[in-house]
């Protein structure tokens, strides 16, 4: 009796493992498949994942990446304290390593290199061998700053600075810097300031020079002053993330990609963007749907023309961007200035395929 | 509940039957199966039960399903059939619409399933089919699943013999008619809790879940059960075999997209037909003959 009972235990455990087997093989798939498919992806998310890849196609580098890992390995027990706080860490380059960042986000498309190699021996000197991975990052980011090793050191016992309340921040704010830092696109000079302080909806505070969000509670709609905005909804990166898209939705996918071609619309003072939107959606029978987020005091796009978000993969979804820039808070909260270029752009891989992945490294919405 | 000839066959069958029955109603959504499962479940549900089944249809599952087909397109926007436009500034589809009255169609299918189900599959039966393999499971299973009606049961009980005292819910003012359901209610949990130990431990003390007991009712598999068994199996590999074919296909988004009926698809929604039937057509079947046997003596 007893014998049978022990051999029925380990089949259940035999099944149970079985089961988590055959949901880690079938289930996850997106971000294997996602890699090959397009180039720039391929290569941050490498950067991302492996910087001993890095370090093979620069050899002054290699070095560096090899030996904080073997640091790592000898490390033992002090690698892995220093492991724990890694997702801290990670987030860290946005917030912490920020001051150097304008200074040097020039010579970083192509001055990457000498950059994060000789901080890359620092960090190692430093002993912080575990969060190899990390300090690649951070210095990277932080380019000129001289105490680099202090820097990623004290990034770690202040999280809640850094931590972002997004669900998809974590994730998107490392990898968005490790976008930056390969240098693939530089679309805007400034980022975010580093302070970390936001506002009571949770936004990052607003580049200088770039409109503040203004909450639309707080505005009347003039309808006697009007004024034009261009205006134009588009899903061209689905074309080229084919093998991702739904199948059920490729009858409303327009072939060139475009949903609502480029045209000037009218709009009153005060309007925001997603007022525009809503407006000129009703109007051309286009199908939308949003969803009002009160955490971030702005309506969430879902999907125009039943184009949903995550259509096209777990990453994808609608963006805006205005005069070129991704604003980093809500389309309702965007008052829109007369003369202004509105673009909606459907993305498959958090605003990266766009260039807008600041923007999602913060609130894409 | 009269007298139904397939709550009389073997348990297995039963099991079989509403495993695959139930099963079916939740994966398929194409109309005309829903309409088939839901046909059947209602006639199944009135046969078993009589009046009590058309009251409980009526009186409940026809709210649900209206509310559940016009909640859905208050929440889901879905659709390239725009209809009119919400005050928020969402739209209305039809695409929404649809797809709200089938699962809500769906949902009160299996729902009146399961009351089929409670019906037919007593927990005797339930435990003579798995008291041997899952001893513990079983119990629990056929505890939970009679759960209500006996609770239910069990505060009438109690309410009647508080009410002798002049302590019910319907006695007094509001004060004191709140403090008696509360009395009430507590008598309940006390019973309750009670009640589950003393079933655990006589079940205990009576040996069950040891080697060579025997259940409590005892069923022979005859060559009625066994030819009903083969019949459920062809049937299920029919209606299995459509959906996987894709005759049971049905999208509704972003359009509405089904499975034409052709020849093929319509053998499979008559195997499902029959599959779902399969009760009420041995009863009628008994009945025939049982009248043709009167009226030959």
């Amino acid at each position: 009796m007893k014998q049978t009972a022990s051999v029925k235990k380990w089949l259940a455990a035999a099944a149970i493992v079985c089961v988590l087997a055959i949901a880690f093989f079938w289930g996850g798939n997106d971000y294997g498949s996602k890699s090959p498919s397009s180039g720039t992806t391929a290569s941050t998310s490498a950067s991302d994942e492996a910087p001993p890849d890095e370090g093979a196609n620069e050899p002054s580098q290699s070095s560096g990446a090899k030996q904080t890992d073997s640091g790592g390995e000898a490390g033992g027990e002090t690698g892995k304290q220093e492991a724990q706080p890694n997702p801290p860490v990670d987030l860290e380059p946005d917030g912490a390593a920020e001051p150097g960042y304008t200074a040097s986000a020039d010579s970083e498309s192509n001055g990457n290199q000498p950059d994060s190699a000789a901080p890359g021996t620092s960090s190692s000197g430093a002993g912080a061998g575990g969060s190899d991975r990390s300090g690649n990052k951070g210095e990277a980011a932080g380019g000129g700053g001289s105490s680099q090793a202090s820097g990623g050191k004290d990034g770690s016992p202040s999280p809640p600075a850094a931590v972002k309340p997004d669900k998809s921040g974590g994730q998107a704010a490392g990898q968005g810097t490790a976008a930056s830092e390969a240098g693939g696109k530089k679309e805007t000079a400034s980022k975010p300031k580093p302070t970390g302080k936001q506002d009571e909806y949770l936004t990052d505070p607003v580049p200088a020079g770039k409109p503040k969000p203004v909450e639309w509670q707080d505005v009347t709609v003039d309808k006697k002053k009007a004024y034009t905005a261009t205006l134009s909804v588009t899903c061209k990166s689905i074309l080229d993330h084919m093998n991702q898209f739904n199948e059920d939705k490729l009858e409303v996918l327009p072939k060139d990609g475009v949903i609502y071609p480029e045209q000037s619309v009218a709009f009153y003072e005060g309007e925001s963007v997603f007022d525009v939107l809503l407006r000129e959606m009703k109007k051309n029978r286009i199908h939308m749907e949003f969803e009002m987020t009160p955490i971030y005091n702005s309506n969430y796009i879902e999907g125009i023309n039943n184009i949903y978000e995550f259509d096209c993969g777990e990453l994808s979804g609608w963006m805006y961007e205005v005069n070129g820039w991704f604003p980093n808070y809500g389309s309702s909260r965007y008052k829109l200035k007369d003369g202004d270029v509105i673009e909606w752009v459907y993305t498959c891989d958090l605003g990266r395929d766009i260039g807008g992945d600041q923007a999602s490294a913060g609130d894409g919405k | 509940m009269k007298r139904d000839a397939f709550a009389s066959c073997h348990p297995i069958v039963n099991f079989v039957y509403f495993a695959s029955v139930l099963a079916f109603a939740m994966l398929y959504m194409h109309p005309v199966l829903l309409a088939v499962s839901f046909i059947s479940a209602a006639a199944y549900s009135v046969m078993l039960n009589g009046r009590r089944a058309v009251r409980f249809n009526l009186l409940y599952m026809l709210p649900l399903l209206i509310v559940m087909a016009l909640v859905n397109p208050a929440f889901n926007h879905a659709g390239v059939t725009i209809l009119f436009y919400l005050k928020s500034g969402n739209p209305v589809t039809q695409e929404s619409i649809v797809y709200g009255a089938a699962s809500a169609f769906m949902y009160v299918t299996v729902i009146v399933w399961f009351s089929c189900y409670n019906a037919v599959m007593t927990s005797d039966k339930f435990i003579y089919l798995f008291g041997r393999i899952m001893p513990a499971l079983s119990l629990i299973l056929s505890m939970v699943l009679r759960f209500v009606p006996r609770y239910r049961h069990q505060i009438g009980v109690i309410s009647a013999a508080q009410r002798s005292v002049g302590r019910d819910v319907s006695q007094g003012g509001l004060l004191r008619r709140a403090r008696n359901g509360l009395k009430i209610l507590s008598i309940m949990t006390t019973w309750a809790l009670e009640n589950a130990i003393e079933t655990a431990d006589s079940m205990k003390s009576r040996g069950y879940g040891l080697k060579g007991r025997t259940s409590f009712s005892l069923y022979r598999f005859d060559l009625r059960d066994r030819a009903l068994l083969a019949i459920l199996a062809v049937l299920i590999a029919i209606v299995a075999a459509g959906g996987a074919a894709g005759f049971s296909a049905a999208r509704y988004f972003p359009s509405i997209r089904l499975s034409p009926v052709t020849a093929f698809s319509a053998v499979m929604y008559a195997a499902y037909g029959v599959l779902c039937l399969l009760p009420v057509i041995i009863q009628a079947v008994e009945e025939i003959r049982w009248k043709f046997i009167v009226s030959r003596m």
